[in-house]
C-alpha cells in the first residue's frame, strides 16, 4: 500500500482539477492530482479545435494547448500527479479524508484534510432521450467520436447522422466533414442551432453541411450495423408530428444531446445533489454538503466556456484555504434560489462568515432581449445587472456583492426579467 | 454588392449588412460594437479561419497528433490545407508548437503541433 | 377422426378464408391465406390449444408475408450448403445446435459422459439470443398450468439452481418474490363483488387461491402476507396493497453469465464450441442424420440436439421433421441505474386478473448487480430478429408497473432492450425425439420459464437421448466446477494489491462506471470473448450509466491488441464497430 499524505487531494486531472491544484500550490499547500485516465488534460486533449481561453488568456487556444499551459505550470510547482489512478473508496477517518485508489503501481491511500472533486461530466445517452429501435454497431455519443477521430484517426462510418445542434455536435460535424465522412446530416428539435453563432458559421455554414431543425430521431434501424434512422418532425413543444416520419439511410448515428455531471461517487458519499443540475449542492466557495469536500468545473454543471469552469476551481482553492485555516462559518447558511425564469443556479448557498463576493452562474429557462438579472429578497430587489441577451444555451455569470446577500439571511432569489 | 453577416463575436448575433463596391467597403450597418464592425468587414472582404486537424504520429500514446495552422488562413484554402496533411507522418517525440508543415498550401501559415508527444514504451 | 374434426371446427370460424389442414402423427399442418399476422397467430394458438395436438406447423401466409425474404434466406442456405457439404470438420457423438442457456446446459450435462460433443452457435458468442435479453428471474413454478412439461421442469429446475450456482460460480441471489394484491387486482370483476365483499375477497380469499395453485403445481412454502408486514418486507410496495403472496424460491441471476459459465465448464470438460457457425442443412441417409452442414463444413454425428431457440422450427424443417412453428413474442425490458437497487428487495408483481395481454408475466425485479429491471412486455412479432424497441412501449412499461412501487426514481433509466421468446403454438416446451427423423432430439419452444428450467431441461434432454439409444458412460475426469473471472468491484483493497503485484493490469480501471480492469477484459478474451459485447457480458464493461461512452474505445483497443486485428475491424456483436481511417491512413 502506497501512502500519500497531502493538504489537499484533487480528484480528476481535467482543466478544472489542474486549475485547482495549480492555485492551491500557489497558495502554498501541498496537493496531489489523481486522474483515472492515461494523461492529464481531461476532455481538452480530444478538443483539437481552437477557441479555448478567450476569457482567461485573451486568445483562442486549442484544447491541448489550453491544457498544456496548466500541465506545465503544475510541473513547475512540483505538484504530484497520479494518472491511471482510480479512486474506489472514500472515508472520513479522524477528521481526515482517506481516498483508496487503484493504479498499475498498486493500491494507494491518499490522506488529506480537504478534497476537491473535479470529475467533469458524462454524455447523455440516446436512452435518456428515449430513442427507439435497435442498438447495433454504429450508435455513438459525440465525445466518443471526437476522441476516435482526433486521437485514433478512425471514422465511425461513411454516412453519419448527427443528433443535436449544440456546440459539440457542430464541432464534431466539421471534423467528420474535413476528415473524410462522405455524407452528413445534423438534426435537432430546436428551431435553430442551440450552440454559439460562431460555431454555426464556422462548422456548419462554411462547409454547407445539411441540417434539419425541428427534427428528432424516433428510431434507429439496423440489425448488426446501423442501416438508417427514422426521423420525425416536431412541433414547438418538441412533440412528434404524426405522419412526418421519414427513413434516412446512414451507417452511423452520433448523439450530442447534453452532458450530465459525473457525481455518482459524491452521491454515494452522501453529498446532497441538486435535481436541477444533477451535480452537488455547493456553497459560495463550491464546497459540497460534506465539509472539506469541494466540487469544481463541469461536475457542478456543464459550462459553456472552460474559462468559467476554471474560475470555479480558483474560487474553490480559496475555499480550501479557508477550510484548512479553520475560518468561521455562518450559523445558518443563506440560500440562493433560482427564480421562475432560471433553469439552474450555482452555488446554492452562502455559508462562510466572510470572504469574497459571490460568483453566480445561472442558465436562463427563457429567451429575452435586453434582460435584467435581478437578485431579490423578501424586502425587494437587492441588485440587478443588465445583459444584451439571455437564452437557455448561454450560461450567465454574475458577481454579487457579498454584503447584499448577508443583509438577507432568509435567502435571495435570482431571476431573469 | 450587399452581403449579410451574422456576427460571431458575441452571443447577441447581430445581423450586419456590408455594402462593397469595386473591392472597397462602402457601408456597414447593423453592428453593435467595434468588434462586430471589424469582423463584418473582414468576413466580407477576406474571411479567414484557423484550421485544426491531425497527422499521423509514430511512437506516441495515440496514433494521431493534433495540429493547427499557426494563424488563420483564407477560408477558401481550408480544403487545400487539409489535403496538404495527407500522408504526413511524424515521429515522437514532438514538442508543442513544432512546425509540421511550413507555409502550408502557400498560405504563409505553418501547420504546428498542438501538444507534446512523448515516446511510449511499446 | 376426432382431432381433425376439432381442427376443422376452428378453421370454419374463419369462414372468409379458404383454410385447410393436414394431420400427421398428432402434428397439425395449416394451409391457406389470411389477411393479418394477428389472425395467423390467433388461428395457430386456437389449434394449439386443442387437446391431443402435439404440434402446429402454421403454413398459412398473411398479407405482407415476406415471401421474397424467405426465398432469399433459403437460397443463401442452399448456396452455403453446396459450398461446404464436402468438407468434414470432425466426427461427433452429439452435435448440439444453439448456444443459448438451453444448448450450453445440455452440452455441459453431456460432458459428464465419455462422448465427443460439438456445440454450434451461429453468432460470434454464446448467449446472444433470448438468453441475453430476459430479466434473469428464476421462477418458482407457480404459474404454468399443472399438466405442462414446463411446469414440471420449472419446479425442478428452480430447485437445482443453487447447486449450479455453487459449481459454476455465477452470481445467484434467492431474493424471493412478492405478488401484490391491490384494489386493481380484480377490477374487471368488481361489479360482481359489491362493496366490502370486494376487499374481503382480495384480502382473504384470493391469496389462498394462489397458495393453493402453488401446492397443486408442487411449489410449497408460499405465504400470505398482510398489513404492515408487506411494507416490512418491501418498504416501497404500493401503499394500497391489501395482501401479498410471498414465494420464497424465486431467485435472480445474470442470464448470460449462466450461459457463459455453462459454456466455459462444458469446454473445460471437452465440449468443442464452434461460434460463428451457422447450420444450413443436413446430410441424411433415409431417416437418419449423418452430418450437420454449416458454413465451416460438415460435422458428422450420431445424434443431433435442436436447441436453436427462435430458429428451432427452421432447423427441424431442414432436418426433415417439421413439427412446430415458432411464433416470436417480443418482450421489452427497462433497466435502471444501480442507485435504484435500494428500492426493491424482492421480485415484485401485481396480480391483475385476467392478465393484460401486453404486460402479462412482467413485473419488477432486482438484478444480482444491484440494478432494477421493469418488464417484460409481450407482443407477437412476425420477425424473429425484431429486437427493436418502440419508445411508446417503454412508456407503457413505466406507466404500467409504477403502480407496484409507491416511490421510485423512474427517471434513472439507463437502458431498454427487447428479447424474442421462442414460443410454439402449443405454448409448452417441446422436448422429444423427432417424429420423422431417427436421431434428432427437439428441445424447442423454450420460452419463459426457460431460464429457470434450464438445469432440469438439460437432465431431461440427456435422459431422452439415452432412451434414443445414446450410451452414457460416466467420465471420471468430469469437473463440475468453474472459476469466475475475479472482479475488482467485489474485492477488498488488500486483495487488489495482491493481484496488482502479480499483474499491473489489475490496477488499470478501464470501465469507471462498473469498475472493470484491463486484467478482467484480457481474461475474458482469453476465455473466448471475441467482441465488445462478449467482453461486456463477461465483465460488465460498458453496462453502467454512461453505456460505454467513456470505455468503448479502450475496450476495443484491448481487443484489437489481444486479437491482432485493426481497431476499425473490432466487432460489436456481429458487425465491426467503426469504418476506416481518417484520410485512409491506417496505423
Amino acid at each position: 500500500m502506497i501512502e500519500v499524505g497531502k493538504d489537499v487531494v484533487v480528484v480528476g486531472g481535467g482543466p478544472s482539477g489542474l486549475a485547482a491544484a495549480v492555485r492551491l500550490a500557489e497558495l502554498g499547500y501541498s496537493a496531489a492530482v489523481v486522474e483515472s485516465g492515461d494523461e492529464l488534460g481531461g476532455i481538452l486533449i480530444q478538443c483539437i479545435h481552437d477557441g479555448f481561453g478567450t476569457k482567461l488568456f485573451g486568445k483562442a487556444l486549442s484544447g491541448p494547448e489550453f491544457a498544456s499551459s496548466f500541465i506545465e505550470r503544475l510541473g513547475e510547482l512540483g505538484v504530484e500527479a497520479w494518472t491511471r489512478t482510480h479512486v474506489v473508496r472514500v472515508r472520513l477517518e479522524g477528521g481526515s479524508w482517506v481516498l483508496t485508489a487503484v493504479s498499475p503501481r498498486g493500491v494507494l491511500r491518499f490522506k488529506s484534510r480537504a478534497v476537491v472533486y473535479a470529475t467533469g461530466c458524462r454524455e447523455r445517452t440516446p436512452f435518456e432521450i428515449r430513442v427507439g429501435g435497435t442498438r447495433p454497431a454504429g450508435v455513438y455519443t459525440a465525445g466518443l467520436v471526437q476522441r476516435l477521430v482526433n486521437l485514433y484517426g478512425v471514422l465511425p462510418g461513411r454516412r453519419v447522422l448527427i443528433v443535436g445542434g449544440g456546440d459539440v455536435g457542430m464541432i464534431v460535424a466539421r471534423h467528420l466533414h474535413l476528415e473524410g465522412v462522405e455524407e452528413l446530416l445534423v438534426v435537432f428539435p430546436e428551431p435553430w442551432f442551440a450552440g454559439l453563432p460562431r460555431n454555426v458559421q464556422q462548422c456548419i455554414l462554411d462547409f454547407g453541411i445539411p441540417f434539419r431543425p425541428r427534427t428528432i430521431v424516433k428510431e434507429i434501424v439496423g440489425k448488426e450495423r446501423v442501416e438508417g434512422a427514422v426521423l420525425v418532425r416536431v412541433d414547438e413543444k418538441w412533440q412528434p408530428i404524426k405522419g412526418t416520419e421519414e427513413f434516412y439511410p446512414c451507417d452511423a448515428v452520433v448523439f450530442s444531446v447534453g452532458l450530465v455531471p459525473n457525481a455518482s461517487q459524491l452521491e454515494e458519499l452522501g453529498a446532497e445533489i441538486d435535481p436541477r443540475t444533477r451535480g452537488p449542492v455547493v456553497n459560495e466557495y463550491f464546497e459540497t454538503s460534506l465539509r472539506g469536500v469541494f466540487a469544481v468545473g463541469n461536475l457542478l454543471t456543464p459550462f459553456d466556456y472552460v474559462d468559467d469552469a476554471v474560475e470555479t476551481a480558483f474560487i474553490a482553492a480559496e475555499g480550501v484555504s479557508k477550510h484548512l485555516s479553520g475560518e468561521a462559518r455562518r450559523d445558518k447558511p443563506i440560500p440562493l434560489r433560482p427564480g421562475p425564469n432560471v433553469r439552474l443556479l450555482v452555488p446554492h448557498r452562502v455559508e462562510w462568515a466572510s470572504g469574497r463576493d459571490v460568483t453566480l452562474f445561472l442558465r436562463p429557462s427563457v429567451e429575452r432581449e435586453n434582460p435584467r438579472i435581478s437578485v431579490r429578497s423578501s424586502g425587494g430587489e437587492l441588485y440587478h445587472t443588465r445583459r444584451r441577451y439571455a437564452r437557455p444555451s448561454l450560461m450567465e455569470r454574475v458577481e454579487l456583492p457579498r454584503g447584499l446577500v448577508e443583509s438577507s439571511p432568509e435567502g435571495v432569489v435570482v431571476d431573469v426579467e | 454588392m450587399l452581403s449579410d453577416v451574422v456576427c460571431v463575436r458575441c452571443p447577441r448575433s447581430c445581423l450586419i449588412r456590408v455594402a462593397v463596391e469595386e473591392g472597397s467597403v462602402k457601408s456597414v450597418e447593423g453592428y453593435g460594437c467595434r468588434l462586430g464592425f471589424e469582423y463584418a468587414v473582414e468576413e466580407v472582404t477576406n474571411p479567414k479561419r484557423t484550421v485544426c486537424s491531425t497527422v499521423r504520429v509514430v511512437g506516441g500514446r495515440y496514433p494521431r497528433l493534433p495540429v493547427r495552422t499557426s494563424e488563420p488562413v483564407p477560408k477558401s484554402k481550408i480544403r487545400e490545407v487539409v489535403e496538404a496533411l495527407r500522408g504526413v507522418t511524424v515521429k515522437a517525440p514532438v514538442r508543442r508548437g513544432e512546425v509540421i508543415v511550413r507555409n502550408v498550401a502557400g498560405t504563409g501559415a505553418d501547420v504546428v503541433a498542438e501538444m507534446d508527444v512523448e515516446p511510449e514504451a511499446a | 377422426m376426432g382431432l381433425e374434426k376439432k381442427v376443422r371446427k376452428v378453421l370454419e370460424r374463419y369462414s372468409g378464408y379458404n383454410l385447410s389442414c393436414e394431420i400427421r402423427d398428432g402434428v397439425v399442418f395449416l394451409y391457406g391465406r389470411v389477411r393479418s399476422y394477428e389472425e395467423w397467430v390467433e388461428i395457430g394458438l386456437e389449434v394449439g390449444r386443442i387437446k391431443g395436438v402435439e404440434g402446429v406447423v402454421n403454413k398459412i401466409v398473411w398479407d405482407g408475408y415476406p415471401a421474397e425474404k424467405v426465398r432469399e434466406r433459403e437460397e443463401r442456405r442452399r448456396r452455403i450448403f453446396e459450398e461446404n457439404k464436402g468438407r468434414v470438420v470432425g466426427s461427433y457423438d452429439v452435435v448440439v445446435i444453439g448456444g443459448g442457456v438451453t444448448g450450453t446446459a445440455i452440452a455441459r450435462e453431456l460432458s459428464r459422459y465419455q462422448l465427443r460433443i460439438a456445440l454450434l452457435e451461429k453468432a460470434p458468442d454464446v448467449a446472444t439470443g433470448a438468453t441475453k435479453a430476459n430479466n434473469g428471474m428464476i421462477h418458482a413454478g407457480v404459474e404454468p398450468p399443472r399438466s405442462t412439461l414446463k411446469r414440471k421442469l420449472n419446479v425442478k429446475g428452480c430447485r437445482m439452481y443453487e447447486r449450479w450456482a455453487r459449481e459454476l460460480n455465477f452470481k445467484y441471489k434467492r431474493v424471493g418474490s412478492l405478488w401484490l394484491i391491490t384494489p386493481r387486482t380484480l377490477e374487471k370483476y368488481r361489479r360482481f363483488l359489491p362493496g366490502p365483499l370486494y376487499t374481503l375477497v382480495l384480502k382473504y380469499v384470493l391469496p389462498y387461491i394462489v397458495v393453493l395453485k402453488g401446492i397443486i403445481n408442487g411449489v410449497r412454502g408460499l405465504r400470505v402476507v398482510r398489513g404492515r408486514k408487506i411494507f416490512e418486507m418491501e418498504p416501497y410496495a404500493a401503499r394500497d396493497a391489501l395482501a401479498a403472496v410471498y414465494v420464497p424460491w424465486t431467485a435472480i441471476v445474470d442470464p448470460y453469465e449462466v450461459a457463459v459459465a455453462l459454456a466455459e465448464n462444458a469446454a473445460a470438460n471437452g465440449v468443442e464450441i464452434f461460434t460463428s457457425t451457422e447450420v444450413v442443412g443436413f446430410l441424411k441417409e433415409g431417416d437418419t442424420i449423418k452430418g450437420v452442414v454449416t458454413n465451416r463444413g460438415v460435422f458428422l454425428c450420431r445424434y443431433v440436439v435442436n436447441a436453436a431457440g427462435v430458429y428451432a422450427d427452421e432447423i427441424a424443417e431442414m432436418a426433415g421433421s417439421p413439427e412446430y412453428t415458432i411464433h416470436p413474442r417480443k418482450g421489452v425490458l427497462v433497466l435502471f441505474h444501480r442507485s435504484t437497487g435500494s428500492y426493491v428487495r424482492h421480485c415484485l408483481a401485481e396480480i391483475i386478473l385476467p392478465p393484460p395481454p401486453r404486460t402479462k408475466g412482467g413485473g419488477i425485479n432486482p438484478t444480482p448487480h444491484g440494478n432494477v429491471m421493469w418488464g417484460p412486455t409481450a407482443v407477437e412479432v412476425p420477425d424473429k430478429e425484431d429486437v427493436s424497441v418502440d419508445p411508446e412501449e417503454v412508456q407503457l412499461v413505466l406507466a404500467k408497473y409504477s403502480t407496484i412501487l409507491s416511490e421510485f426514481p423512474r427517471d434513472r433509466v439507463i437502458r431498454y432492450f427487447a428479447g424474442v421468446r421462442a414460443a410454439t403454438f402449443t405454448e409448452d416446451f417441446v422436448i422429444r425425439p423427432a417424429k420423422w427423423v431417427r436421431n434428432l432430439l427437439h428441445v424447442a419452444g423454450i420460452q419463459s420459464p426457460g431460464l429457470a428450467s434450464a438445469p432440469a431441461i438439460a437432465e431431461y434432454a440427456v435422459q431422452k437421448l439415452r432412451e434414443m439409444g445414446l450410451e452414457l458412460r460416466e467420465k471420471p475426469s468430469f469437473n463440475p466446477f468453474r472459476e469466475p473471472i475475479p472482479s475488482l468491484r467485489d474485492m477488498e483493497p488488500e486483495q487488489a494489491e495482491e493481484l496488482i503485484r502479480r499483474d499491473s493490469r489489475w490496477g488499470h480501471v478501464v470501465c469507471e462506471c462498473e469498475l472493470v480492469t484491463e486484467a478482467e477484459i484480457v481474461e475474458a478474451i482469453r476465455r473466448g470473448a471475441r467482441t465488445v459485447d462478449a467482453v461486456k457480458r463477461r465483465t460488465r464493461a460498458g453496462m453502467g450509466e454512461c453505456q460505454g461512452g467513456r470505455c468503448l474505445i479502450k475496450v476495443a483497443m484491448i481487443l484489437s491488441r489481444e486479437l491482432g486485428v485493426p481497431l476499425p475491424a473490432v466487432l460489436k456483436e456481429e458487425a465491426p464497430l467503426f469504418d476506416g481511417y481518417v484520410r485512409g491512413e491506417a496505423w
